[in-house]
């Protein structure tokens, strides 16, 4: 599996290391139901087959956070973008992933 | 038809005319007592526990392809109970006894094999952590013993002793550990439970729950509906995906893990043996191939194959411990789809659904649970209510905080 | 009649081998090499694999089948052989299960049949063959249940000790590697 990072060039998956779903959005400490939405934020995950996307870090090489869209039956990625762009992206949009 | 030498040696000399199916392959009814989804050895098996335990025998085994080509057809074959927690001490000690008396209840030999497991140790605070672990193990009354290296050497002289990073210094034995013979598992399980009622139906998917105010009423396959009063889940790596057609999210995410077997060789190693400096554990079948694995690949995946690089770090780990190995040739090569747990621990519950049990998150270590998975799960759904045995395994462990974590690593799948 | 060429040191040995063309192919004929298997010298010549040197021997059974120990020769003339399994080499260096079709003839190169006993020609474990109807696929699993506890005191170390091909060298390899990677893109 290669994957591109935006600054080194395609890498094989070697080397990065593997955080898991992006789309988590942590809740508020100050809002309704916390312990139930951390319960859910930090163990409860969707876990789909088919298109995913996911926190890499480029650990042998830029030490990047990159969310990268993959699809996790195929492994076929389809976009891989830093992580601060994805956030920035997503709080211009008001929330979720 | 029992089967012996005598039937063996009686069905020759008629020319093998009068050997039963191992299973029958019955239409599907419009209606059981309990659907299992999942033909595999954990479903398979609650389906015979719950006809010889549980005297219910209007039970049907759904299963998407052929029973055994998930991961009951998949696994390195290990079986052990040398665990550090006493949840998980208790039940897969419970497992190992019905192992080792599983040939005589199934009347089939699934060949388990008792050969010992040594977990080799490279440090002293390594050591301390096997000690721990083997003296967990002996207060809840199971086998352990720590080894020093030099009765480490007397078993396994052709090791790496001296290697410069990776010294061995000793060993923690499980004498009771060892293997069995997976694909006998899941046939064993599949005549016995078929010969007492149980309809085995193969190649029938489940797209769908039928549910009606919050209760369970039947499964939608592609051949139309069956109606249920209790439905399992034992669907190992895609329990997600079939929890969601409930509405269900788990701690739960799908993983590959690799496995490897050599050419076929003589005799070369007698017991089952796990790297302590690496991820890394072989076996011989008794075939004469070398069964080997290790680390997870580490991201999420429904692909059943796995990367070279995890490849390569593998058997790095074992040419470092046995540098013999590498003058061996690799003739297969595949990958499990599991299903990884926040904890690392299995999950055997009740759903928010009436009626609907959930069996999965059994990681990579689902194979040694066969049978006290089965037992148990049948227990669940016969009885409505958990065996003590597995009672820790809840669903709602994560959000109570009594997570069970072997290796603690906290809530991160991959790292189990 | 074939001659090798004068010089050639095979003559000692043993006679010129009958089934040598005498020209065309890939060898090169005038560069004898000499090679033992089981224990018997015999020449072959630069370009041979093990299995052509041994088809000019006159050499035709060189394994046995890994169930019923039938007689095996050399079935092919590249990587799918399935029968001239041999291990080559001895001592820390052995490699079991080797294609004898896939391995270039060296000068002092020495092989082994393998899974017979007590010999290639004479091979007891033959009985497997006469007893096979009673061997049937997956019989295992149908018997060996009984006495309680034979199964691994007795069946299974002796079905471990008949099955496996070759035999691993158990000792450390003493040679060092150079690595090279490619990467293939493959997901």
């Amino acid at each position: 599996m290669r994957i591109v990072c935006p600054y080194c060039g395609e890498r094989g998956n070697e080397e990065f290391s593997y955080l898991g779903d992006a789309s988590l959005v942590r809740p508020d400490p100050a809002g309704a139901n916390v312990t139930q939405a951390f319960a859910n934020y930090v163990y409860m995950r969707d876990n789909p087959r088919g298109v995913h996307r996911e926190l890499w870090y480029h650990v042998a090489g830029c030490h990047s956070w990159l969310v990268v869209t993959r699809d996790t039956m195929s492994h076929e990625i389809t976009r891989v973008e830093f992580a601060r762009d994805a956030a920035s992206v997503r709080s211009l949009t008001g929330g979720g992933g | 038809m029992k089967y012996s030498a005598f039937s063996l040696i009686y069905e020759t000399l008629r020319g093998h005319a009068d050997w039963k199916p191992v299973w029958r392959e019955p239409k599907p009814k419009a209606e059981y007592d309990v659907i299992i989804v999942g033909g595999g050895g954990h479903g398979l098996a609650a389906a015979y526990y719950l006809a010889k335990e549980h005297g219910l025998r209007n039970v049907a085994v759904l299963e998407k392809g052929w029973i055994g080509s998930g991961n009951a057809g998949r696994n390195t074959t290990i079986i052990r109970s040398n665990y550090l927690l006493p949840a998980n001490i208790q039940f897969y000690e419970w497992s190992m006894k019905l192992w080792e008396r599983l040939e005589r209840d199934l009347n089939y030999n699934v060949m388990v094999s008792q050969r010992g497991i040594i977990n080799l140790y490279h440090s002293d605070a390594q050591r301390d952590a096997f000690a721990r672990r083997g003296n967990a193990m002996r207060l809840n009354g199971v086998d352990a013993e720590l080894l020093d290296r030099k009765q480490v050497r007397a078993m396994l002289p052709f090791l790496d002793y001296d290697n410069a990073r990776f010294p061995i210094h000793g060993g923690l034995l499980q004498r009771r550990g060892g293997t069995a013979r997976h694909d006998a598992v899941v046939w064993g399980y599949a005549r016995a439970a078929d010969r007492r009622g149980v309809d085995i139906i193969q190649n029938c998917e489940v797209t769908g729950f039928v549910i009606r105010n919050g209760r369970i009423a039947g499964v939608e396959t592609a051949g139309g509906t069956i109606r249920a009063g209790k439905v399992g889940l034992a669907v190992a790596g895609n329990t997600s995906r079939l929890a969601a057609m409930a509405g269900l999210r788990l701690p739960i995410e799908s993983h590959v893990i690799q496995a490897f077997v050599t050419e076929s060789i003589k005799p070369a190693i007698d017991c089952v043996l796990t790297f302590g400096a690496g991820h890394f554990y072989v076996s011989q079948s008794d075939k004469g191939g070398l069964v080997f694995g290790g680390d997870l690949d580490g991201y999420n995946t429904y692909a059943q194959r796995g990367n070279l690089p995890t490849v390569e770090d593998i058997i790095e780990g074992g040419v470092a411990l046995w540098p013999g190995l590498g003058r061996l040739r690799l003739l297969r090569h595949w990958g499990g789809l599991i299903d990884m747990s926040m904890d690392g621990s299995p999950i055997i519950d009740r759903t928010p659904i009436d009626g609907l049990y959930l069996n999965g998150g059994w990681c990579y270590g689902g194979f040694k649970a066969t049978p006290a998975s089965g037992w148990c799960f049948a227990h669940m759904i016969a009885r409505d209510v958990p065996h003590a045995l597995n009672a820790p395994f809840r669903l709602d462990r994560f959000a109570a905080g009594t997570v069970i974590d072997e290796k603690g690593q906290g809530a991160q799948p991959n790292l189990h | 009649m074939t001659q090798q060429a004068a010089s050639s040191p095979s003559n000692t040995m043993h006679s010129i081998p009958p089934h040598r063309l005498p020209h065309g192919g890939l060898i090169d004929r005038s560069t004898p090499l000499r090679f033992s298997f089981d224990g018997h010298s015999y020449a072959g010549l630069a370009g041979d694999t093990l299995a052509s040197a041994l088809v000019a021997n006159g050499v035709r059974l060189v394994g046995r089948s890994f169930k019923y120990h039938r007689p095996r020769g050399i079935f092919s003339a590249g990587s799918d052989e399935p029968n001239a399994l041999v291990e080559l080499r001895d001592g820390t260096r052995r490699e079991p299960n080797t294609r004898a079709t896939t391995v270039e003839l060296f000068d002092g190169l020495t092989a082994a049949s393998q899974h017979h006993w007590p010999s290639l020609a004479f091979d007891v474990m033959a009985m497997n063959d006469v007893l096979s109807p009673f061997l049937p696929a997956g019989f295992y699993y149908k018997t060996f249940m009984w006495p309680t506890g034979f199964w691994e005191k007795v069946y299974e170390p002796a079905i471990r000790r008949a099955a496996g091909l070759g035999r691993a060298a158990g000792a450390d390899d003493p040679d060092e590697y150079e690595k090279a990677s490619r990467i293939a893109t493959f997901s």
